[in-house]
């Protein structure tokens, strides 16, 4: 039983959440529950990381997040003012016979973008990922990297209130990393929330504001990377380490 | 040493291309319910076989002349190719070691050209009492067509590995189609020019002996290929499962870089609302669908021909049939566009999407609407002003079932 609400709250500016999560439990199979007791809040602005080692139950929260799932006991709320998601998945996914131009157009229509608006932003994504000399090409013919930069260009062209990424860095350059991640920086500042699922470590210790540690389907540690390393018994040390102790 | 590696490597190789090849035959044929048509089947043809042998042979066969046995043999080099062996995942170990990877290449080359002899002898074997009997060859001539046509089969494949290697696209056509000709043809006039001069056609076995010795040569020195080998490999490998697949899964699609129509990108409608930008892309992803837009043309054409045929009112209760046909098939297309894994990222509200039913199937069906309007128009009422008619009343009946459709889905909520 999955509980899933759009509502606009009404909370101060700083403190706005937009995404709150509480699990139950939720799996695949009726009676094979594969997380449980996963509770996990995004405010506005704020960027969590959701890591754990492969099986932990990363995807399957994203899952249940964007009821995708049947087997779910969870309450999923989106209090944005827009309440708009975006959700990039790891693996790309389009339609083989729409070119880059076209899923766009659709992304946009999803979200009630219309004419200039939606033109100006468009371009400007295209321009920004160097994709302008592509846009009237079918994505079955582009590299992993660039299918992967359509789909942040689709997530960031509805400017959502919350965005769902699952694992955003693999198969992009280390220049559309970057500008990834400055968009995504934008996009905090504009008021966005982003729920991250990642396995580059590094990357996650220099970005997030908070982590959700998930491990066998539980949460292990919350909190920012000074509560980790205290949950670790790790002080001082690297996201990295204290993932090595904690799962 | 390193031989010893490679030669096993090889014959593993071999015997797991030929477990393949068995598993496919297996998965083809119920042994239990073959064992009384092939059985039966055998005995039949050994019997047959024994009365080309022993019993009177047709008459019609000396209508055909002794050059069929050639055509015959041309149509299976056709089909022939070479497999060296290789496959992708030498490029971790394999390809460090070279070896070992002439090794492989050399032995794949020979066990190909074996294989050809044998195929070529079982040819032989099969047409021999037709050849002794018929043409009445002697036992030299025989031997003589037989290594010939073994080195015109090896020659042929090892020219056709090399085009197919270092060629792609419409080059590797516009090469290929005059070489097969030039070739086939250089055969046939040989094969009946000198059936009877075995002398002459143990020379030629000869010189193209030497031939495919020196491409041989080249091939297994030849650099830069490896992909391509690999490629090729694949394809002669899964012939038996594409041959047994044919009629049962699509050929893969070639990847293409622009759609073939609407290649700008171009706006279907100017509206903004979001169900019309969403119906105008289903529409696009129909027709650039080269597979599905014809069949589409196809069963329009074939609907419109089958309002036409039959007698009123039977072509009435045709036209409407085929109305919901139509119908039913753009309507289980929606459905599979709008639940897909890309629309499921998308925040698309349900109404957004059950109003796009209706403008989607609508644009799907204009065409096929329109003809069969047409059609029945002419064959109900027999006269210039009958489509005049019923082309609105086609148009109105389907914008009517696409409206009763969208209530359905309401119903079902998609």
């Amino acid at each position: 039983m999955l509980e899933r609400r759009f509502s606009k709250k009404m909370d101060t500016a700083a403190e706005v959440t937009v995404l709150d999560v509480k699990i139950k439990e939720a799996g695949y199979e009726a009676g094979h529950s594969r997380i449980r007791d996963v509770s996990l809040t995004v405010k506005a602005g704020q960027l969590v990381g959701l890591i754990g080692p492969n099986g932990a139950g990363k995807s399957t929260t994203i899952k249940t997040i964007l009821n995708l799932l049947t087997h779910a006991i969870a309450t999923v709320q989106f209090s944005g003012p827009n309440q708009k998601y975006a959700y990039i998945p790891e693996r790309p996914v389009f339609y083989e016979t729409l070119t880059l131009w076209e899923h766009l157009e659709l992304a946009a229509a999803s979200s009630g973008m219309t004419g200039e608006h939606f033109k100006t932003k468009a371009e400007l994504l295209l321009a920004k990922f160097r994709m302008t000399e592509v846009r009237d090409d079918l994505p079955v013919s582009f590299s992993k990297g660039m299918q992967q930069k359509m789909m942040l260009m689709i997530g960031f062209l509805i400017e959502p209130d919350i965005y769902i990424v699952d694992e955003p860095f693999i198969g992009l350059d280390p220049r559309a990393t970057k500008d990834f991640l400055t968009l995504l920086d934008d996009e905090r500042k504009r008021g966005a929330g982003v729920l991250m699922s990642t396995h580059v470590l590094d990357t996650a210790e220099k970005i997030c504001d908070t982590f959700v540690l998930l491990s066998e389907g539980k949460v292990v540690a919350e909190g920012n990377l000074d509560q980790i390393r205290q949950a670790s018994g790790l002080e001082d040390a690297s996201l990295f380490d204290c993932f090595d102790a904690l799962t | 040493m390193n031989s010893i590696h490679a030669h096993h490597l090889f014959w593993r190789r071999v015997r797991d291309y030929l477990l393949q090849e068995y598993s496919i035959i297996k998965s083809l044929v119920d042994w239990t319910v073959w064992l009384y048509i092939l059985i039966p089947g055998l005995l039949f043809a050994g019997n047959l076989y024994d009365g080309l042998w022993t019993k009177v042979l047709p008459l019609w066969l000396d209508k055909i002349p002794l050059v069929s046995a050639a055509v015959l043999l041309q149509l299976v080099i056709f089909t022939g190719g070479v497999i060296l062996f290789v496959e992708e995942a030498d490029v971790l170990f394999l390809r460090q070691k070279p070896d070992w990877m002439k090794g492989i290449m050399v032995r794949g080359l020979l066990v190909s050209a074996a294989f050809k002899a044998v195929i070529t002898g079982i040819i032989f074997a099969v047409l021999s009492p037709i050849l002794f009997r018929h043409y009445e060859l002697t036992m030299l001539e025989m031997m003589s067509l037989y290594v010939f046509a073994t080195a015109a089969y090896i020659f042929q494949a090892i020219i056709y590995h090399f085009i197919r290697i270092r060629l792609t696209g419409i080059i590797r056509w516009l090469v290929q189609v005059p070489v097969a000709l030039l070739m086939s043809s250089a055969f046939l006039m040989a094969w009946a020019t000198w059936s009877n001069k075995p002398d002459r056609l143990f020379i030629l076995s000869s010189g193209l002996a030497i031939v495919i010795t020196l491409f041989i040569h080249r091939r297994i020195h030849l650099r830069g290929t490896f992909y391509n080998d690999v490629r090729e490999d694949q394809v002669q490998r899964t012939k038996l499962t594409a041959l047994i697949l044919l009629n049962s899964v699509d050929k893969p699609k070639r990847i293409h870089r622009k759609p073939w129509i609407f290649r700008k990108s171009n706006q279907l409608i100017r509206s903004q609302k979001p169900a019309h930008r969403l119906a105008a892309s289903a529409i696009k992803a129909f027709y650039r669908n080269w597979g599905q837009s014809k069949a589409y043309f196809q069963l329009t054409a074939l609907s419109i021909a089958a309002v036409l045929l039959p007698p009123p009112p039977a072509n009435l209760i045709v036209y409407l049939a085929l109305l919901f046909l139509h119908y039913y098939w753009m309507s289980s297309f929606w459905k599979a566009y709008i639940t897909s894994e890309f629309i499921t990222i998308l925040p698309f509200q349900d109404e957004v999407v059950i109003d796009g039913s209706k403008f989607a199937v609508q644009g799907l069906m204009l065409i096929p609407s329109i003809c069969l309007g047409f059609a029945a128009g002419l064959a109900v009422f027999s006269a210039w002003w009958g489509p005049i008619i019923m082309i609105p009343v086609s148009l109105f009946l389907t914008m009517s079932i696409s409206r009763f459709g969208v209530l359905f889905w309401k119903r079902r909520a998609y």
